[in-house]
Order: C-alpha cells, then structure tokens, then sequence
C-alpha cells in the first residue's frame, strides 16, 4: 500500500462529527480541542438522554450476531429496487444523500393561491410570438407535480449572516458595517466598489460602483439583437464579470444560458434589464421551472454592467410536491372564468410560471389573451393582450377561488387623485467652469417678468398612459400617434415617413417614425427630431476664445433648414436665444412664443443644436453637428390668467428657505435665469429660476446654484381652477 | 423513524432494520460507493455488504452517529473494492485524483514506516478540530466522500477554482502540520 493510500485510509477514520458536518451542512461548532471533546460528550449524553442506551445493553450479544439466510436475500432485494427507482446516473449526489422522504399528496396542506391584480398585465405586439417568454415547458408536455412555496420574512439575524456569506463567496474579505432600512439591510464590500442589499422578502441586490470597465463591443446589448446573440453575449457578459458573478460561476458553467426577457427603459441612462437563468439540462421540469421563474437580472445601462439582483432562496420553504392541472383543463377553467367572453382561439398558451402572494410561492399557467380581434393595415399595428394566470395546484388543493377579471371592461382609473404635488421649490447645484456661469445670464428673453403681473394658466397635458385607460382606448390612441405622425411628416417633407413605429408604456404613449435617416419622435413632449453624430460636417469655423465668430445662431438654423428642409418660420417672434459654451461644445437653443405669452415649456418650439468642436493647429476649430433637436409641444388648454407673484417676493421666499443651507444665500444675491412653464400635477404654470453661485475655494470654479419656485401662489390657483 | 429507532430494531435483531436503514441511507451509502467506483453493480454489492457488515456490528456496537457509521463502512468497503479491481489497472477516477492530491501532504523527509494507526488518526482529528469549518467540510467531502471538485463547488456555492484553491491550502496545512508533529508514514 502507498502512502497516500494509507493517509486516504487515516481519513477514513475521521471522528464522526466531522464527517457528519461535511455532508449535513451544520457546522460542528468546534474550533478547539476542548469544543472537540464537549461535542463528542454531548453526543453521547444525548443518546443517553433518549434513554436508549439503558434499555438495550440487556440485549443478549449472542443472539445478536447471527443472521438469517431468508434475511440476506431480503436485504439484496430491498437494495436492488431501491437502486432501480432512484437511477444513480442522473442525479445531484449531494441533493440527494439529503434523506427527508417525499411527502404523499395526503399530507399536503392546503394553499392560498389568490392571485392579486396586476396593472402590467396588458402587453401588445404585431405579432404574439414576437412577446411570447421563453419557458421550459410547452403546452403538450406532461407535468404531473410541480413544488410550491410558503413564503416567508427572513429575519435581521439571517440578512446580516446572508451578507457575511455573500461577502465571503462574491469579492471575499470583510464587509463594511451592515446598515439597516425600513426593510431591508445592506454593508459595502470589495473597498467599496459594490453594495451588496438583501430585503426581508429575499431579494438580492449587487450595485457595481465603477468596478468594472465598459463593456467591450462584442458584449455591447440592445434591443435589436436576437434570443441567441443575447444569449451569446450575456455568457461574454458573465465571463468577464466572473469575479463577481459566483452564482453565474456556479450555475452556468459550461452550460448555456436563457435569455428570458428584457425590458429598456430609453432615456438619459438608457438602462436595459436582462434576465436569464441557466437551463439545468436535465429532466426535472420543476427544478427548470423554479430556475426561470426566478431570474438573474442585469441592469445594464449604457453598456455598463450597474447591477445584479436576484431573489436568494431563503425567502421561501418547500411545502411540497403538489399534483398539478394539465393545460386543458387550465384553459377552461379562464374560459368559464371570464364568462364566455372569449373563445379558445383567443388564448395563446405562455407557458407556467410562478405567482407570488402573500402567502405562497406557487405554480401558474399563464395566457396571453387577446382583446381585439380587429385586423388593421396599418403596419406596426399591434394587439392588446391581456396575461391570466390560472394556478396549477389542482382544485381541491386550494383554499380559495381564482377570479377573472379583463382589464378592458375595467372603468377608467383616475391616478391624478394620488398623486403628490411637487413642492413649490425645487433646487439643486452643479459645479461648473467660470466662464460656463456667465452664460446663465439673463440676456435674452425678451421677457421682462417685472413688467408682467398675471400669467396664463395651462391644463396639463394628458398623460397618455395606459394605465388611465382601458385596452381600447390604448388601441384608438395608438392609431391617433400613428395618424399624427404621418401627417406631420406629410407636412414637413410632403412625403410618408419610411418607418413608424408606436409605442405605449406606463407613463407616455410615444410615436417613432425616421425619414430619410432621422429620426423623430411624438408622445407627451410633442415632436422632436434628433440627428446622430457626424450626420453633417459645418463648413465654418468658430473660434470659442470669445463669442461665435462664425454663424449666428439664426443663421445657423436657416442652413440647418436649408439643408434640412424644415418648416420653421422664422417670422415668428422669438422669446430666447441661449448660447451655452463649453470647451469642446457649444450649444445653442431658441424658442419662439405665441401671441403675447411666453409658454415654451410645453405649448411651442423649441430647437437646440449641438456642437462639437475640433482644434485646428491654426488655434481655429472645426466645428461638426453633434445634435439637432426639435420640439413641438402640442396645443394647451387654456384655463385663464393667474396673478404671478413679484421677482423680489420670490428671491426672498427662496433666500428664507434656504438661508440655513447654502452659504451666503440672500434675496439680493439671487440672479433670474429663466421664467419657464413646467407642470405641476393638472395645470402647467409659469415657474421662476434663480441662480446663485459661489466660488469654489481652490479652483476658478464655481458652484453654481438653481432654484425653481412657482411664479404664482398655488393657493390662489386652486381658488380660481378647482380641479 | 429516529436513528435511535432503527439501532433499536438492530439491537432487537429485527430484520426491519435493513428494511429501514436502506429507507434512510440507501442513497446516502449509494452516493459514497458511486463516488468512489464509478460502476452501479460494484456500488449495490458495497451497499449490500454495507447492510451485512452493520448488521453483524451492531450489537454490540452503538453507533452515536448512525449515518457516520454506515458511510464508514461504506467508504471502507468501496475503497477496498476499488483496489481490488484497480490492482491491475489504474485509471484516474476520482479515487486515483484523490490519492495523487494527497502525495503533496506526505512529509518531504519521511523514509520510515506508517506510524501506529491511532497516532496518525488521532493526529489527523487534532488537524481537523484546529481547520476552519469550511476548508474542513470542503477537504472531507473531497478525500472522505470523494465527490469532485465540481460537485462540491456546485453544494457549498463556490466556484471550482476556490474549492481547488481550498483543497490546496488544507493539503499544504496537513503536509506541514504532520510534519510539525513529528509523524511519518
């Protein structure tokens, strides 16, 4: 025998206490000799305690040692069976040396499996397999039992003891000191590059501060990539941020990933949320199941990986495997749930996930139901659908009924009525170069609110969300964007645009067209036209040691609608003109006002321009277009004038606010900068901004101040416009 | 049913205590045997002779922990089988992965004769006792239990690379300690 064979041997003979923590899980609590010895004695005093050891040491030895032939026979028997059922090939040898029985459905309790309404439960889409999720079992699939869940709080002790471990597992090394919120805790690790956060209900959060890089190109995501290129460039994704994701190390590994869904939010940030779970591979559904129903989900946002969150499986204990409902029968229970309102043809099978309650984790099968049957030529035209969850656990293994109820015969929803008025102040600072501050000065609006004492007063827009709307008012407002916005490419180019598309989320109803390679959008905020980068080359030069010495700002929009065949009218009066300049960037922005009142927030155009500037050796720049804004607000209803409040009374109310803030601050110190509507809440007023700037200690800088107050007293607003 | 349920059917020489020790542990014994010789009929006749083997032990043995106790066997068994049948050919199975990874915690200058059986075994639960909890369970689940490296990252959460890293510490940890300790094999 060599060594190492017998050293494998001296192992064999490791005390029980150890082998038994290795495979159990528990720690054996022994970090000394002495722990050592007090564990083995309580061991046996345990036994002892049972009073087992007292009642069987009379048995006599003798008889012990024999052992009956039919016995031998007996015991291969029951072994060989065994081995028959459990199949040792396909199976997690560590999942299963746990030895808890499967419980029989007779001992299952029974489960709450009320489903809560769900305001995202309207989606729509050209065509249904374009929006369909990507789920392990299809509707001819056989799934006899699938578990479910008691959901539960995980307790402060266990947060605190779940960041150790995710400390330890993800970055290793210590924590910082664990803060504690209403209800959820979090610590920093890894010197502060990531804040690790765990809620009560299990959720997960890893917020990445500038840990990692950008993101190559070939991991780069967005919405036009396909299922299996996300899915190709989410493993690029996971490869690269190996360090951090130890659950992508542990789960995926050389399996694939699934891309389940994605969802952008377009704007500043353009933030994308990718969710993706690794296929188990093997035959177990209900394990597939769980897995995609409870994602891994990125946050990526312009190409930068910002966070990673996922829900632990501490927040939820097994109840059981239950007996679960085929499809078939799912279908006609939403069916005879709905009232007959729809047909069979209606609902499209997407697959069975899992519902949350308060209560319980449990399986769903899930239906996009369709609401409007009509065909449309219009391309891009998209129907609604609406999602049903039906649950799966079989009737008599339920506590309570599931009802039905179709958003499109919902009454329209008033979320006005909950909705928090802004303060009437509103501030906030940013620090900014010298000669950048001068800029902000009140130079040329031809405005003079001194010499104005009532404003008029504006209903707000509508929010064109769907959530204030039923399924056929979205569709009638669907077709509203998209007529809109051939019209007005009609009046602009006297053409079609090439391509529409509309697009309506919770909080504004967009329409997106491009022509001739620019793109356009209309919603809430009315039109805006926006040129990519380089899209055209200025043949001036400007010099930005001083003002432009180039093109005016006019003269530069009259070639940009020369060139660009825009229908401004330059005969309109014009209400500002900014020119901001920065050391690579100028920006210049006009607004022209209607009739004798000056609201350019919301009700007029408004154009800004974008340029980027490249140094000549001559000390001259090149100057590229960078950005080409348009907005065209849509029309306002007028509500009637409001008496505005005085400059000097609104200074002071600012300087009294905030005197114990910002240093310095008094009403003589505060300089108008802009007088702008803005909405608040159903009415759009006029909205005073102030700035104040300080000169920052150790450079030429400045922090610069802005302070936003309502030009008109809100309480004189409610008493003359009641909502 | 209680271990102390099933002892009791053993000390009470009831054949139900196969019955039931095989309910409880079969896979468990299944999963050592499996691990160490790769081969499903050599695992049932390790767990079979498991069943013997506790059988004929207890009485007058009184297992404080029966799960230990039968994995024991089992791992005793399954190694003395897998020897049996790798005498002649040695491939490199987990067992032979196992062996090879425990070369590096031979003492450099040993020359001399395995020591006495209790010394090292002692000396060895003495190592155990001062190792961290986790490169404990990490080191008994590879050279006790025999699971692979990927098997065991998958239960404790870890990647491979920190199990082998692990692994690799509490080998050189063990090399050094018995070294310390003046122990030959």
């Amino acid at each position: 025998m060599n060594k190492n064979e017998k050293l494998f041997d001296v192992i064999g003979e490791a005390d029980d206490l150890f082998v038994r923590e290795a495979i159990d899980g528990q720690g054996a609590g022994i970090t000394s000799e002495a722990d050592f010895e007090r564990s083995i004695e309580q061991s046996l005093r345990d036994d002892e305690a049972e009073g087992f050891f007292a009642e069987v040491v009379e048995v006599d030895k003798a008889e012990s040692r024999t052992i009956s032939r039919s016995f031998r026979r007996g015991a291969c028997v029951v072994a060989a069976a065994a081995a028959l059922t459990i199949g040792l090939a396909a199976f997690d040898p560590l999942d299963m040396m746990k030895t808890t029985p499967e419980q029989s459905h007779s001992e299952l309790q029974l489960i709450n499996t009320q489903l809560q309404t769900n305001n995202d439960s309207l989606v729509y889409a050209e065509f249904i397999e374009d929006i369909l999720p990507n789920c392990p079992v299809s509707e001819d699939m056989y799934v006899k039992e699938l578990p479910v869940y008691a959901v539960k709080e995980i307790s402060w002790d266990q947060i605190s003891s779940m960041l150790d471990d995710y400390t330890r597992r993800c970055f290793g090394g210590k924590h910082s000191s664990i803060i504690r919120r209403n209800d959820s805790a979090y610590c920093t690790a890894d010197d502060e590059k990531v804040q690790i956060e765990i809620s009560r209900d299990g959720h997960v959060q890893l917020m990445i501060n500038n840990a990692l890089q950008k993101l190559p190109d070939d991991c780069a995501m967005d919405e036009t990539l396909t299922r299996e290129e996300m899915e190709e460039r989410l493993l690029k994704i996971m490869d690269r941020c190996s360090d951090i994701l130890f659950e992508a190390k542990r789960d995926v590994g050389k399996k694939n990933v699934s891309c389940l869904k994605y969802s952008t939010e377009y704007g500043y940030f353009n933030s994308s949320y990718y969710g993706w779970y690794s296929p188990s591979n093997s035959d177990d559904i209900a394990e597939e199941l769980v897995k995609s129903s409870r994602p891994y989900w990125f946050l990526i946002e312009t190409n930068y990986m910002h966070t990673i969150y996922f829900t632990d499986d501490s927040a939820f204990d097994k109840l059981g495997s239950y007996p679960i409902i085929s499809s078939e029968e799912a279908r006609a229970e939403l069916l005879a749930g709905t009232e007959g309102r729809f047909t069979s043809e209606d609902v499209t099978y997407a697959g069975i996930t899992y519902y949350q309650n308060e209560e319980c984790y449990f399986p769903c099968y899930q239906y996009y139901v369709r609401l409007d049957n009509t065909s449309s030529s219009i391309p891009g035209y998209v129907t609604p659908y609406q999602i049903f969850h039906v649950p799966a656990v079989k009737p008599e293994y339920r506590t309570s009924e599931a009802t039905y109820t179709v958003e499109a015969t919902m009454p329209e929803n008033d979320h006005n009525e909950n909705e928090k008025m802004p303060e009437i102040f509103n501030s906030g600072y940013s620090t900014i170069s010298a000669d950048l501050a001068a800029s902000y000065e009140w130079d040329n609006n031809i405005v003079d609110p001194d010499n104005i004492s009532e404003m008029n007063i504006y209903k707000s827009p509508s929010r064109t969300a769907y959530k204030d709307m039923n399924a056929v008012e979205v569709n009638a407002l669907r077709k509203k964007l998209h007529d809109d916005i051939v019209d007005y490419c009609k009046d602009i180019f006297g053409e079609e645009p090439e391509h529409v598309s509309v697009n309506i989320d919770n909080n504004s109803a967009n329409a997106e067209f491009t022509h001739r390679g620019i793109y356009m959008s209309y919603g809430e905020n009315g039109i805006s036209i926006g040129f990519g980068s380089d899209s055209c080359e200025l043949p001036e030069k400007f010099n930005t040691n001083g003002e432009p010495d180039g093109e005016t700002a006019l003269e530069l929009m009259s070639y940009l609608q020369g060139k660009y065949k825009f229908g401004l009218d330059f005969d309109d009066p014009m209400i500002d003109v900014e020119i901001h300049e920065a050391n690579d960037r100028i920006e210049f922005s006009y607004i022209i006002f209607e009739g004798n009142d000056p609201v350019y927030s919301k009700a007029h155009d408004f154009m800004s321009i974008w340029l980027i500037f490249e140094p000549l050796d001559d000390g001259t720049y090149t100057c590229k277009l960078d950005n080409f804004n348009r907005y065209k607000h849509p029309e306002l209803e007028k509500l009637g004038s409001c008496p505005t409040r005085s400059i000097d009374e609104a200074k002071q109310m600012i300087a009294d606010k905030y005197s114990s803030e910002v240093e310095g601050i008094t009403a003589d110190a505060l300089v108008l900068e802009n007088f702008f509507y803005g909405n608040i809440g159903n009415y759009t007023i006029p909205i005073y901004e102030f700035g104040y700037d300080i000169k920052m200690n150790y450079t030429d800088n400045v922090k610069h101040y802005k302070f936003d107050i309502d030009a008109v007293d809100r309480n004189l607003l409610y008493e003359k416009f009641p909502e | 049913m209680t271990d102390s349920d099933v002892i009791k059917l053993y000390f009470e020489r009831n054949e139900n205590a196969i019955t039931e020790t095989n309910a409880k542990y079969g896979i468990y014994c299944r999963t050592i045997a499996s691990n160490i010789l790769k081969n499903t009929e050599d695992t049932e006749e390790c767990v079979n002779e498991t069943w013997l083997k506790t059988w004929e032990a207890i009485p007058p043995q009184k297992p404080s922990s029966l799960k230990a106790f039968l994995g024991r066997i089992t791992r005793n068994l399954s190694i003395s089988m897998w020897r049996k049948n790798t005498s002649q050919k040695r491939g490199k199975s987990d067992t032979a992965l196992c062996l090879d990874e425990l070369n590096e915690c031979i003492p450099d200058n040993n020359s001399g004769n395995l020591s006495e059986s209790f010394e090292l075994r002692d000396a060895f639960n003495r190592f155990l006792t001062e190792t961290g909890v986790e490169a404990r369970r990490i080191f008994m689940l590879r050279y006790w239990y025999v699971f692979s490296v990927k098997d065991i990252a998958k239960k404790l959460g870890m990647s491979s690379g920190a199990v082998k890293m692990s692994l690799m510490r509490t080998r050189k940890s063990l090399k050094n300690f018995l070294e310390k300790e003046g122990i030959e094999l």
